[in-house]
């Protein structure tokens, strides 16, 4: 990340041609966190633009140039020295919906291997990614995260991942404590002529609650101890740095998530444990990555159980429930500081708009007057299905 | 076999949203503006593709 320490938003290019960075976003310009973040950096004076991911539209075309040097176009913008690139949410690559169905796999193949060519080439240019692509998607399998929490010292629950139905009723059965079970990844179903909807969550098991044999086997799952926990947490790695927040839900579910979409979860900051964090900070260099948000549940006890990470989790709804929070402050001001800086973010983040601020602006936007259309949503997303 | 028993464990053991549930959290900042309602639901925790 070869950014002058003196004036972040510029950079000296070969010791003399001075640009101005930029942070690239590769997520489309609405995504619940882009548009935010975009928005904060630009009040900053800092120089944003959004790439939605590789397709056959003129603004997500991309070329790269490899010669004496190289060169990487994305859409109407140029990749350059200095750059912040943020993988946070791009769209599937995506080819031209007139392509024969005769060439459709190959087309569709052609395109999943230029765009992974973009991403793995950034590693190898002088930008800095958050996260480098071959890290995020080693630290997105569940496994590996659990193993390498072990391996760091955290507290892991036993898991079992599996589709076979005598070790799953084994796991289940020398279990005293109660076990959860769990997917892979997560899924909406919305039901025809009804307007609701079920959402995968966390889920208790015992081997009473098991259905038959064939049903293990009709998708694989993840299986693991319970933990009894008095409340959840959620922590926002930056770089170096570590933000915790306890979530206390009324209604003590197994899994928060719905119940905080519904407003229901209380977020309190908290600090980190001198243990967890030096432990999570390991976990970090280990997986290469430098940003996730990471779930641990808190026993009776005060141990902190890792639950999981996602590199590219959500962090802004924190900022919603507790402005205090300030994570779009720090974030602005994490993916903006200088190489080998030492300002604490908190210090940086005052560059930059707090949340309520863009909450003020968005409801003002004429598009954003219209109700959703679920089904519309549901027809789209590779994480939703009609039944 | 019933119609339910064929269904996946994570479907048997999911979450049923009221229509008011489903109102209540797509009328907050994570879906209504951005029309993400993938994230809200699934998200808040773990969620993203595995490309």
């Amino acid at each position: 990340m070869p950014r002058s320490a003196d004036d972040p938003l510029w950079v000296h290019v070969h010791g003399k041609e001075r640009i101005q960075v930029k942070v690239i976003i590769f997520a489309y310009a609405k995504e619940n966190h882009a548009a935010p973040v975009k928005w904060a950096l630009e009040q900053g004076g800092y120089h944003v633009v959004c790439w939605g991911g590789l397709s056959w539209t003129e603004e997500q075309q991309a070329s790269l140039f490899l010669g004496a040097d190289t060169a990487l176009t994305l859409g109407p913008f140029s990749v350059e020295p200095g750059d912040a690139v943020w993988i946070r949410r791009p769209d599937q690559p995506k080819c031209h919906p007139e392509v024969s169905e005769a060439d459709r796999k190959f087309a569709d193949m052609e395109y999943r291997s230029f765009y992974h060519s973009i991403a793995y080439t950034l590693e190898t240019l002088p930008v800095w990614c958050v996260n480098k692509f071959s890290a995020a998607r080693f630290i997105h399998n569940k496994a590996v995260q659990l193993r390498l929490a072990r391996a760091c010292g955290l507290q892991v629950p036993r898991t079992l991942m599996s589709n076979s139905p005598g070790p799953i009723r084994d796991f289940l059965s020398h279990n005293p404590n109660g076990s959860v079970g769990k997917g892979f990844t997560p899924h909406v179903w919305q039901r025809e002529h009804e307007g609701s909807v079920s959402v995968t969550e966390t889920f208790a098991l015992t081997p009473q609650r098991l259905p038959s044999d064939e049903v293990l086997t009709y998708a694989p799952g993840i299986y693991q101890d319970r933990v009894v926990k008095e409340f959840d947490i959620r922590m926002v790695l930056m770089g170096r740095k570590t933000y915790s927040f306890a979530l206390h839900n009324p209604k003590r579910a197994l899994d928060w998530r719905q119940d905080a979409g519904l407003g229901h979860v209380q977020v309190e900051i908290v600090s980190t444990p001198p243990e967890i964090e030096r432990a999570i900070l390991m976990f970090a260099e280990k997986a290469n990555i430098c940003f996730g948000s990471v779930d641990f549940a808190v026993d009776k006890d005060g141990q902190w159980w890792f639950l999981e990470i996602n590199e590219q989790g959500q962090f802004l709804w924190l900022d919603q429930f507790n402005p205090q929070a300030k994570t779009l402050e720090k974030f602005c001001a994490f993916i903006t500081a200088p190489q080998d800086s030492d300002q604490p973010l908190e210090e940086r983040g005052t560059l930059f708009p707090p949340f309520s601020d863009y909450m003020q602006f968005y409801r003002n936007l004429p598009e954003n007057q219209e109700p959703l259309d679920v089904a519309a949503a549901v027809a789209a997303s590779p994480f939703m299905s009609r039944e | 076999m019933s119609k339910q028993d064929n269904r996946v464990l994570s479907r048997q053991f999911a979450r049923d949203l009221t229509p008011q549930e489903l109102e209540d959290i797509t009328s907050g900042f994570f879906t209504s503006p951005h029309r993400d309602v993938t994230t809200t639901f699934c998200t808040l925790a773990s969620d993203g593709d595995d490309d």
